[in-house]
Order: structure tokens, then sequence, then C-alpha cells
């Protein structure tokens, strides 16, 4: 017999990998929901036209606003998936404790999220292909040299965003394992506080995420914001997974 | 040294106590069979000792560490049982890759060996394996990961009987060569007779017998005779299991006690051997009585 010793990086690289490799259905919706934003966005989020004597025009908004909104959604659809029983165990048929399993996890969750952003933003273009297609003359609302820069932020607002919503489908799900009850529990929990606290306008906990994340004027303060609050439901969600057996 | 050591260990599931205060330490490099009826916490135990589960009470120490949520115990563990949770998308291929990059004393040769002998195809999912094939894939994880301490859950069900001796052949040879603690459930406990060194039977959540194979084989004895002879003989003596076999005939296993067994005085008594898994259900047997009892009950209303 020999006995061996690990590290814990060591382990928790190998399951990044081996998580990439074996989570491919999280891609394929991620391409699926993405799709289908795109799909949505086709009509335009606004239109108006007006005409005269001889000519008429139409102008229409195209944005990728309900491609980022599906792309958040499925953030925190897919952190909450990964927590249940069947992703979870995974780990266990090889090597593994809670916590290399909690940060490949998140690792794997980041990654996701980046390029989930990244195609997000890159969707902007599909949908402009798509407009002109049908026979529109397309302009950008943003000059070519402020273009890039314009990407470089949109990528990281959703980015960011999909993080957040990340940890908190993360800490919901790793509750909901904890108890089957919390299932019903922690909706109603949140469509209550919804409505008895939505009595003082501006109360109930949506809004209050809303003013406090998206209402922030300074960049560094919104990725501030959004990491340490992930951080925080990350790590109360890695708590609550020590005390999961595996049951099998 | 000692691999797995328990002390006052209890598990319980809401009221059920699937472990009720187990003692006991197992020596390295041993193959152990774990015996018991269903239900009786056999799993349990063993989900113990991979961590998988966490102790109620008590305390397990498996190389020295308590195992739940322990990752050096982790890689020196694998649990195999016929629910692992292997994820759907990749090839069993793949799989055993996996096995190469998590466990450092894996043999990949032996893997992909055995994996074409019991004629698997790479490009197979594990999910659409029959459930003898499935099993006979768990257990080639099982061996080749050559954790210094591996765990079989009921390693061969669904397997044919073929199957069932090369895993047998297979585990053995390995095991010679490579040798490391093993634990096994199973309920074939006559074809694993050969294989196991330990018994360690679990009963209702205690600890009813751990010895060693050669131990259990000279357990208890068989012994025959009519009426007359058989029953003052047997009176005061630990009897394990007594039977009507004629009209006046009876048999009873006895434990092979050598002080109390005076055997001249036996007369026309006859001796046979008991076989060790049946000497497992004697001294499991539930004390509501045979089968019959259920039918017979049901006429009876």
């Amino acid at each position: 017999m020999s006995f061996v010793q690990v590290k814990t990086s060591e382990v928790v690289g190998k399951q990044f990998l081996y998580k990439l490799k074996s989570y491919g259905g999280v891609f394929t919706s991620l391409v699926v929901i993405q799709l289908l934003g795109v799909f949505f966005s086709l009509s335009g989020s606004s239109s108006h036209g007006t005409g005269g004597l001889g000519f008429s025009f139409n102008i229409r908004t195209y944005s990728a606003d309900i491609i980022m909104a599906f792309t958040i959604f499925w953030g925190f659809m897919t952190a909450l998936l990964l927590t249940t029983k069947a992703y979870r165990e995974d780990d266990f048929a090889f090597v593994t404790n809670r916590l290399t399993s909690n940060l490949s996890t998140i690792s794997f969750l980041v990654t996701a999220g980046i390029i989930a952003s990244l195609t997000a933003c890159l969707s902007s273009f599909l949908i402009q292909v798509a407009a002109y297609i049908q026979g529109s003359e397309v302009h950008m609302l943003f000059n070519k040299e402020d273009m890039l820069a314009s990407l470089g932020y949109a990528a990281a607002y959703t980015g960011f965003s999909i993080l957040l919503f990340n940890s908190i489908g993360y800490l919901a799900g790793m509750i909901i394992q904890l108890n089957r009850l919390f299932l019903f529990i922690l909706p109603t929990v949140f469509i209550g506080s919804l409505i008895i606290l939505g009595v003082n306008d501006g109360g109930n906990p949506v809004a209050v995420l809303v003013q406090f994340i998206y209402f922030e004027p300074v960049f560094w303060l919104f990725i501030l914001k959004t990491l340490v609050l992930s951080v925080l439901f990350f790590a109360l969600a890695a708590l609550v997974s020590r005390r999961l057996e595996v049951g099998r | 040294m000692k691999i797995v050591k328990c002390r006052d260990v209890t598990k319980q599931y809401g009221k059920v106590k699937a472990l009720d205060g187990i003692n006991l330490s197992m020596d390295e490099n041993k193959i152990t069979g774990v015996i018991g009826r269903n239900g009786a916490g056999k799993t349990t135990f063993m989900k113990l000792l991979a961590g998988m589960l966490k102790e109620t009470s008590g305390r397990v120490d498996v190389f020295s560490q308590r195992p739940f949520n322990n990752l050096t115990v982790s890689v020196n563990t694998i649990y195999i049982d016929d629910q692992m949770n292997f994820p759907p998308t990749l090839t069993l291929v793949e799989l055993l890759e996996e096995g190469r990059r998590f466990y450092p004393n894996w043999n990949h040769d032996l893997a992909l060996g055995l994996f074409e002998h019991f004629g698997f195809r790479k490009k197979d999912l594990h999910k659409n394996l029959s459930k003898g094939k499935e099993s006979a894939f768990n257990m080639i994880v099982g061996i080749a990961s050559r954790c210094a301490l591996t765990i079989f859950d009921e390693p061969t069900t669904g397997m044919d009987a073929v199957v069932r001796k090369d895993f047998y052949r297979a585990l053995l040879k390995d095991y010679i060569e490579y040798p490391r603690t093993i634990l096994m459930s199973t309920h074939y406990m006559d074809d694993m007779e050969e294989l196991f060194e330990d018994v360690l039977l679990i009963d209702q959540g205690k600890v009813k017998l751990h010895i060693g194979m050669d131990d259990l084989r000279g357990y208890a004895v068989g012994l025959s005779g009519k009426k007359d002879d058989m029953l003052p003989w047997l009176e005061g003596r630990n009897v394990l299991y007594q039977k009507e076999t004629g009209f006046d005939d009876v048999y009873a296993v006895v434990v092979n006690d050598d002080q109390q067994n005076d055997w001249n005085r036996m007369g026309n008594i006859k001796r046979s051997a008991v076989r060790p898994s049946d000497v497992c259900v004697y001294l499991t047997n539930d004390k509501g009585g045979e089968l019959e009892h259920v039918f017979r009950s049901g006429k009876n209303e």
C-alpha cells in the first residue's frame, strides 16, 4: 500500500477541467437561450415613424438588452442546477472534499459567465446583421472609436451581473439541497417580501438591490459591490454545503 | 497500522439508528467481507469510512483521520456501488481518463485491459449500460484506482456468473500484485469465501462478529441425530439453529466451543461442517420465526 497526499489547489484544478469537459449541457443551454434572446430582439425595442408628402420613415431601436437579461437569468439557473444532486455528486465519483468541490464549481461558473457575457455582447452584431437583412439602413448609436470601450463596459456589466446571480442561485440551490422544504419556502419568502415590503414604495428587496447596484454611477464601485456580494453569497453557500452528505 | 478505527460510532437517520455503537479496528492490506442482512447497516458503515456520511456520534478514523470532508482520505479511498454518479456526458473511456487524472496510483493499462476483456465499447455512455455491465465498469474503476482503502458495496449486482468469476480473479490478481485494504459487502458469500481473509458480520446496526475467515469456518458445527440423543445434549449449549428434519431427527447448529463440547459423549450424534455463509445467516436470523408464519396467519383470518 502506498499512501498519497494531494494539494487542495491541485485537486481544484483537476476538478475544474473535469467540469469543463462534462458540463457541456450548460453551454448548449446558453446558446439556446441567447438565440431566443436574439429572436425576441429582432422586432426592436422601440419604433416610431413619421412621414410626409411623398416620403415616410420609421426608426426602430434595436438593443441586446433582452439577450443580456436572458443571459443573467441563465446564470442564475445554471448555478442552481449545479447544486442539484446529479451534478454536485459527480465529484464524489472521484477525489474531492466540499471545499474543492465548491471552488471548482465556482471557477467553472466564473468561466462560463465570462464566455456568456462576451457572446451576449457580441450578439448585438448579429441583431444588426439581421436588421440589415430585413432591409433597414443600420446606424450604430456609438462611433467606431468608442465601440470597443462600449463593448467592454457592456461585457463587464453583464459579466458581473451574471456572477452576482450565479452566487444567488448557488446559495439558493445549496439551501434547497439542505432541506427540500426550502424549495417552497424560498419563493414564498421572496414573493411575500415583494408584496409586503412593496407597500412602502421602493422598499422591496428587488428594488433595493437594483437601487444599490444598478443605479451606481461609478463603474468601479459597481464592480466592487457585485464582487463583494458574490463572494459573500458563495461563502455562505460553501458554509451550507459543509453539512451536506452524499446521498446517492 | 490500523487502517480503520471506529469508537462507539452511531449513525442516526431521524429516529432510526442505522448504526448503533460500532467498535472495531481493521488491519491494513486485508480483504474483509462485510456481511449482513438487508438493512443491517453495511452500506451506512462503508459510506462512513469513505467520508460520504458523517457519524452522528462516536468517532471514525481512516488512516488516523476523520474521513468526512477530508481530501487525504478521499484520494486514498474509493467507494464503488451500483449508483456511481458519473457525469452523463462523458464516454466510458473518458471516465477512465478522469480516473487516471484523479488517482495517483491508477493503473491505466490494467483499466484498459479489463475494459477490453469485458467487451466495452469506447464510445458507450455510462447511463446506457445494462445493470451487469454498469457493475462491471464500476468494478474496473475500483480495481484500477488502487486506493489504499478500496470499498465495494454489492459490486456484483446484475453480473452474470462468468463476469463474477472474472471479477474475483481480477481483484485477487491485482491485490496480490499491489496489496491494499479492501472491504466488500456481498450476499454471494459462498462465491467469495476464497477471497475473504476477514469477515465483518453486521446485524441491526451492531457488530455481530469480526473474525478471520478460518475462524469463521470453525465457528460452528452442525449436529444431527435422533431427537432422544440430541435434545438432552443441546441443553445449555449455544444453539444457533435447530430444526426437525424428519419424523424423529433433529439438525442443530452449535457454536464450536472446545471446552464445553465433549465430543466423546455424543454417541450417535453426527457432526458436520457448516458453511460460513450459513453461519452468518443463523447468527442474524430474526427471532420472528420463518416465512410460513406469514401465510399461516393469513389463512386463519
